[in-house]
């Protein structure tokens, strides 16, 4: 266990150095979430109240096609020089790696929302600052960096790659999207926590689902 | 540690690339892997090296029957393949560490450095990978690969993208290996230079792995037609 731990240590710190030296992933992600925010913002003209309810849907939807950009090219290093292949030969338990790159996708996740809200705060004149609302958003992108890594995992072998991630991942992903968005908007609207709670079960379960369910296929989907 | 591969097969649909191949290796041996392209060696030697699974085969080590897929057995094999394997965005030093820590090595800074300096990086080691030349890159490869000191090196196209003082000194690393007990499986478009180290050819010519030709001393004119019968004028008359 001592061994598997140190090797994710390992394994997260060169995802993430790679990316604060290369900085690929997350300007792409924060310009177009930046650009994305701007087109909402001049698009819709909305009342306080449509504005509360409809913050968590436009917010995610923001930060989900963002996010498939970023996910699209945490695999890319490895494809590039092949060195996957000595990943997987030099580290015994595989899920690891998809762990550390999982972790590391979500830290950028949690860049990304750490920027975005604060900037949709002030372009919408809305308070964001509720821990109701950042909680929702962190279960979400928890659950949406599982099943993109996993799943970016398998694309990153195809050609199509581009085009293949996010037809097979916004399927997979309406649980998660229905829950972010019905949950964000109770929490934005003061609604009673009874009418939501039952949203964020769905989110905490999804992300224990798909973080298992990736841990044990991982091997067979690299190795097959 | 005697290393014996029984029975590999793999198709891709119906399009059958190894059939029924067989290969012995010993601690000490560089055998040389040729065939023209397409013969199948990639696909052979990601099979041996567990990173690809093969249709039918058995892998014994000292008589006792192996997985060819388990971990213990990828970390038993170093593989040198086309692609680099390294991180462009870290440099020599950052990669090997890296890769010193994922084998549990605990390799110092001054080790992993004498490492760097074995291949003639030394001047190197902090410079981000992809400021290196690609002959640079393979030497950094070579490095990576030996890292994990492990049992048996597979190499496919080591040769590639080295100059001439590249290609003496990765003869000088084979030869070292070898007297550390390593075994060796070789790919190379090259027999001549291989010739200096290597024990052994064997050919693998349409998906079938021929006999091992031991090399004895002799010179490549000698070795070649039994390797490739069909190049003699007697080949060519049959």
């Amino acid at each position: 266990m001592k061994n598997w731990l140190s090797t994710l240590k390992t394994l997260t710190w060169k995802d993430l150095l790679q990316e604060w030296r290369s900085k690929d992933m997350l300007t792409a992600m924060l310009a177009f979430a930046i650009l994305s925010i701007f087109i909402f913002n001049y698009a819709m003209e909305l009342d306080p109240r449509q504005r509360a309810e409809l913050a968590p849907g436009i917010l995610w939807v923001v930060i989900t096609f963002s996010g498939t950009l970023g996910l699209n090219r945490s695999f890319v290093a490895e494809q590039e020089q092949g060195s996957f292949d000595a990943l997987v030969m030099a580290v015994p338990g595989l899920g690891s790696i998809w762990l550390a790159k999982q972790i590391s996708n979500f830290m950028m996740m949690l860049v990304l929302i750490v920027i975005v809200l604060p900037i949709y705060s002030l372009l919408y004149n809305q308070n964001l600052f509720i821990p109701g609302l950042w909680l929702t958003l962190i279960l979400g992108a928890w659950s949406f960096s599982a099943a993109g890594t996993l799943l970016a995992s398998m694309t990153v072998q195809t050609r199509m790659r581009d085009l293949l991630l996010p037809v097979l991942l916004f399927p997979l992903l309406m649980p998660v999207n229905m829950a972010v968005v019905k949950a964000g908007s109770g929490i934005m609207t003061s609604a009673p926590v009874a009418s939501y709670q039952v949203w964020l079960a769905v989110l905490l379960v999804y992300g224990i689902i798909m973080t298992t369910i990736s841990l044990l296929v991982f091997d067979y989907v690299i190795l097959e | 540690m005697q290393i014996e591969l029984r029975g590999i097969s793999k198709s891709y649909g119906r399009l059958a690339v190894l059939k029924n191949c067989d290969l012995e290796l010993e601690s000490g041996q560089l055998i040389g892997l040729l065939g023209n392209n397409g013969a199948g060696k990639t696909t052979l030697l990601r099979i041996i090296s567990g990173l690809l699974s093969a249709d039918a085969g058995r892998l014994l080590v000292d008589g006792e029957e192996w997985s060819l897929k388990s971990p213990e057995w990828r970390r038993k094999c170093a593989l040198v393949a086309h692609k680099t394997f390294l991180y462009q965005n870290l440099s020599g030093l950052e990669n090997l560490r890296f890769f010193s820590e994922l084998y549990q090595h605990d390799l110092n800074e001054k080790d992993l450095r004498e490492r760097l300096d074995q291949v003639g990086l030394a001047r190197a080691a902090d410079k981000q990978v992809r400021a290196y030349s690609r002959g640079m890159q393979q030497r950094l490869t070579i490095a990576r690969a030996l890292l994990s000191e492990p049992d048996f090196v597979i190499l496919d196209e080591p040769f590639t993208g080295l100059d001439k003082d590249g290609s003496a000194q990765l003869v000088r690393m084979l030869a070292d290996l070898k007297q550390r007990g390593a075994a060796v499986l070789m790919t190379s478009h090259d027999p001549q230079t291989a010739l200096k180290v290597t024990d052994g050819f064997v050919r693998l010519s349409r998906g079938v792995l021929g006999e091992a030709v031991a090399v004895q001393g002799r010179e490549w004119t000698e070795i070649e037609p039994i390797l490739y019968p069909e190049s003699t004028p007697e080949g060519q008359a049959a």
